[in-house]
């Protein structure tokens, strides 16, 4: 049957190209964009783990400035308004994308290496040196805060780093990056040029959270001595600096003159608009008023395909929906405890059926903990299926065996969860198939929180964006004592194996460490993962230099400029 | 042969009087459509739905919550008459079984207010004084709020599900009922025969039950059909802003929410089949319902 949407459907052929596609493409509509100048500024990056203890892992330096490229304009973004200014004390998404923008750290993403390829390249470290026991940063010289009261232009040294990390590592509720710091032991600042970050334990992940613009913006004492707080004032060493903050309504940057990388940035200003209706974002987008727009779904892109000559990038999303467990023994349904009831709903999904008519075929099956186009962590799509296959016989087998035949299942999730809203149903009707009864609760987002925080649930769908370093999808959300663990997962065999993938250092080596455990994911199903979806971003025709966001971090946009 | 008559005689009598009282029936109302042929177009709309709702399972081509490979977001055509939606349901099958529930909602929502308006209406129009005062200020309290707040209200307390759902379009409807009915009543009860059922020495309950009550059923009778459409409203308005049906249960509010306003732009039908379907039996309810206004309510007849 010949329709409108069948005509212009996407294969999951065309699609699982796409997305194998989408680095190069990526690269490709950055290149476009420099319109055959020779000018990305994107330099060699390092992994955030190379060489095994006591080896040297340094970062090339990141790209200096194009004298050729034009300078000056404003670049217009839309999004959400910032929870409160003070970075290091909220995970408000808004807050940390905004201070990536004023806030240096000690490395950051090249934000122009392949899609969700999260390569690292100095910041405010110009080389570093990574072992079993310790980090050591060597800063650059030379780096001065804005010359505004009351950093006075003073010059940038170890102390500021020291500070800022112990800053972050504060106990209590409000210091909610402060688990990223527990690997180091301590801080010490030997001389003003260097830092050594002695740690507890190996740590594999480490550098990457340390360049995510998560909470990792390196602030001044003196600033915090005289506020207070973070949230009355921006003052940082990155490319821009805040102008003015406009809540409910905007959030604008200049910018910063003294700038430690010579030539950026190339745009005047930056301002993020407060608006996050899509469907008014789309229609800015089309009549020319923003510089980027990320689309929210197929038809988006393809109104903004039809309506304008707009860079469109598409890469795998590391984000999506998981089905979470409550695997308590005296949860509300303690049949989930028993991993041959998790693996029957595993055989029981048909993800091919669920990607096509969820997200229309523009995505990713999934299956073991780590999405497709993760990079060198990912599983094949084929190894994927191989893993995670249909089938029904195993399923009804299986629950007859764990003896929970007639099984219902509560599963819940926030009502504003349009992927959930679509893909419950589908669920239902195939678990149906192996006489299991899913209950659809959508529940209201404060109460369906709360659910999750007391472990009042049986089965929930939650949403967990993409992250820089694989550890960010096992640790805080299986090991028993994770911060994520909802589902009460407490697996000593899967703890051990969790711990010794953060301690080595040898990336080829974890690599294939943490393959192996997406392998056997099927022996331990604490979550499902049925499928992500594709991401689609836009940029005006009149962006030189695209490029991908990514961990928090827009310092992409101290590259972009106008044709 | 008079004793062999007398025990038929009555019978016959009866049938011919059965007859003739079918045949003027039959009259009466193709007199009375032509006469108010809106209001017959309406009655057929309603009919439609009762039709429709009872044999959905057999007149829908699909099963209503079955996800069909290949046919996400096809366009109408003579297998899908309606289209089918993002998840690659018959809509047509989807708005048929939707018929069973908007009904459901509309018959029992919209007698349980009607009903609950009466009785209120009654005892606060029949006792008066202080009984009258007390009901009334309540009622004022209920009207200060518009019906649809009062239901979410109620809806949001309860917990999102058809019954209550019921419940609360029920409770929001009684208090403008039963403001209507007693005012009836008032007029109702200095009527002589109500004065004389009361000199003879009836309770209050027996003069309210078999004397006031039937003299007060046409207001009842117009109020309850336009309960009926109220309830249909306020079901596909709640689900619509998700505290009514939950997805995947094929209600025209749910229909009419999330995906269909997520793919207007490629699936319009998505939203104005259900969104038509809805207008429809409100337009018949509410032009059947005029119709009966005009024929029950003397100071309206010709």
């Amino acid at each position: 049957m010949s329709n409108y949407w069948t005509k212009r459907r996407l294969s999951r052929r065309t699609v699982l190209r796409g997305s194998a596609l989408s680095g190069v493409s990526l690269l490709g509509a950055a290149l476009i964009g420099c319109g055959g100048d020779d000018d990305s500024p994107s330099g060699g990056t390092s992994t955030a783990t190379g060489g095994g203890s006591g080896v040297v892992t340094t970062g090339t330096p990141a790209p200096s400035a194009d004298a050729n490229v034009k300078r000056g304009g404003e670049v217009i973004l839309a999004g959400g308004d910032l929870q409160r200014l003070d970075f290091q004390a909220t995970i408000s998404t808004p807050t940390q994308n905004a201070s990536s923008l004023v806030y240096s750290r000690l490395v950051r993403y090249d934000p122009y290496t392949g899609a969700n390829d999260y390569g690292i390249i100095p910041d405010l470290a110009e080389s570093w040196e990574v072992e079993s026991d310790r980090i050591t940063f060597h800063l650059k010289q030379g780096v001065k805060w804005p010359n505004v009261d009351p950093v006075n232009g003073r010059e940038f040294v170890a102390s500021d780093v020291q500070y800022s990390y112990e800053r972050v590592a504060t106990d209590g509720p409000e210091w909610v990056h402060a688990y990223k710091m527990d690997p180091i032991s301590s801080i010490e600042a030997p001389d003003d040029y260097t830092v050594v970050m002695n740690l507890s334990r190996p740590s594999a992940g480490l550098l990457s959270d340390l360049a995510s613009g998560q909470g990792m913006g390196l602030v001044p004492r003196e600033l915090v001595e005289a506020d207070g707080d973070l949230d009355t004032r921006w003052i940082g060493t990155g490319p821009f600096m805040l102008d003015r903050w406009e809540q409910g309504n905007r959030i604008r940057f200049v910018r910063n003159p003294d700038y430690h990388e010579d030539g950026y940035p190339y745009v005047d200003a930056i301002e993020w608009r407060f608006i996050t209706d899509s469907s008014t974002n789309l229609a800015n987008f089309i009549a020319g008023q923003l510089s980027y727009y990320a689309l929210p779904s197929l038809e988006a892109l393809r109104q903004v395909q039809s309506s304008t000559d707009a860079m469109v990038q598409t890469f795998a999303n590391l984000g999506g929906t998981h089905k979470m467990f409550n695997v308590r023994e005296d949860g509300p349904n303690p049949a989930l405890a028993d991993v041959r009831v998790r693996q029957a709903i595993d055989y029981a999904l048909n993800r091919q059926d669920i990607l096509d008519f969820v997200l229309g075929g523009d995505g990713n099956i999934a299956g073991p903990v780590m999405p497709v186009g993760y990079g060198d962590w990912s599983l094949s799509p084929d190894e994927i299926a191989e893993l995670h296959p249909e089938n029904l016989d195993e399923a009804r087998a299986l629950i007859t065996a764990a003896g929970a035949d007639g099984l219902t299942i509560e599963h819940d999730y926030g009502n504003t969860s349009a992927f959930s809203e679509d893909e419950a149903p589908i669920m239902q009707q195939q678990l149906a198939r192996v006489g299991i009864r899913l209950e659809l609760l959508p529940r209201e987002r404060t109460v369906y929180l709360q659910a999750q925080v007391d472990g009042n649930f049986s089965f929930q769908g939650i949403g967990m964006g993409g992250y820089p370093d694989p550890d960010n999808f096992l640790y805080p959300v299986f090991h028993s004592t994770g911060s994520k663990n909802y589902g009460g997962v407490d697996d000593p065999e899967l703890d051990a194996r969790i711990e010794e993938q953060q301690g080595i250092l040898e990336h080829e080596e974890r690599v294939e460490f943490i393959k192996n455990l997406d392998r056997d994911w099927k022996d331990y199903l604490y979550r499902i993962y049925t499928v992500y979806p594709n991401t689609h971003q836009a940029w005006s025709s009149q962006i030189v230099n695209p490029f991908q966001p990514k961990g928090w971090d827009w310092r992409g946009l101290q590259a972009v400029a106008f044709k | 042969m008079a004793s062999s008559v007398e025990p038929t005689t009555p019978r016959v009598m009866a049938q011919g009087l059965t007859s003739a009282s079918k045949a003027s029936t039959a009259r009466r109302a193709l007199r009375l459509a032509r006469r108010k042929p809106l209001g017959a177009v309406g009655l057929g709309l309603l009919a439609i739905l009762c039709f429709v709702a009872a044999f959905a399972p057999l007149l829908a081509p699909h099963d209503p919550y079955e996800s069909i490979s290949g046919a996400r977001l096809l366009s109408p055509s003579f297998e899908h008459p309606m289209g089918t939606d993002n998840l690659g349901r018959d809509l047509l099958s989807r708005i048929i079984h939707g018929a069973r529930i908007s009904l459901l909602i509309g018959v029992f929502a919209g007698a349980l207010g009607t009903v609950g308006g009466l009785v209120v209406g009654v005892v606060s129009g029949y006792a008066g004084g202080w009984v009258d005062s007390a009901i009334q200020r309540v009622v004022d309290s209920m009207m200060a709020f518009p019906g649809l707040i009062l239901a979410l209200t109620l809806v949001a307390t309860l917990g999102p599900n058809l019954r209550n759902v019921m419940i609360a379009i029920a409770v929001g409807s009684i208090p403008g009922t039963s403001r209507v009915i007693r005012g009836a009543v008032f007029s109702v009860k200095e009527e002589d025969y109500v004065s004389a059922a009361r000199a003879l020495g009836a309770p209050g309950w027996r003069v309210a039950v078999f004397h006031i009550i039937p003299n007060v059923m046409a207001p009842v009778l117009i109020l309850a059909s336009v309960a009926f459409g109220t309830a249909i409203i306020a079901e596909a308005s709640l689900s619509f802003l998700g505290l009514g049906a939950q997805p995947p249960t094929p209600s025209w509010g749910v229909m009419l929410s999330g995906p269909s306003r997520r793919f207007m732009t490629d699936a319009p039908w998505m939203a104005v089949f259900p969104g038509l379907a809805i207008s429809l039996v409100i337009f018949g309810i509410n032009i059947f319902g005029d119709a009966l206004r005009d024929v029950l309510d003397p100071r309206l007849r010709g």
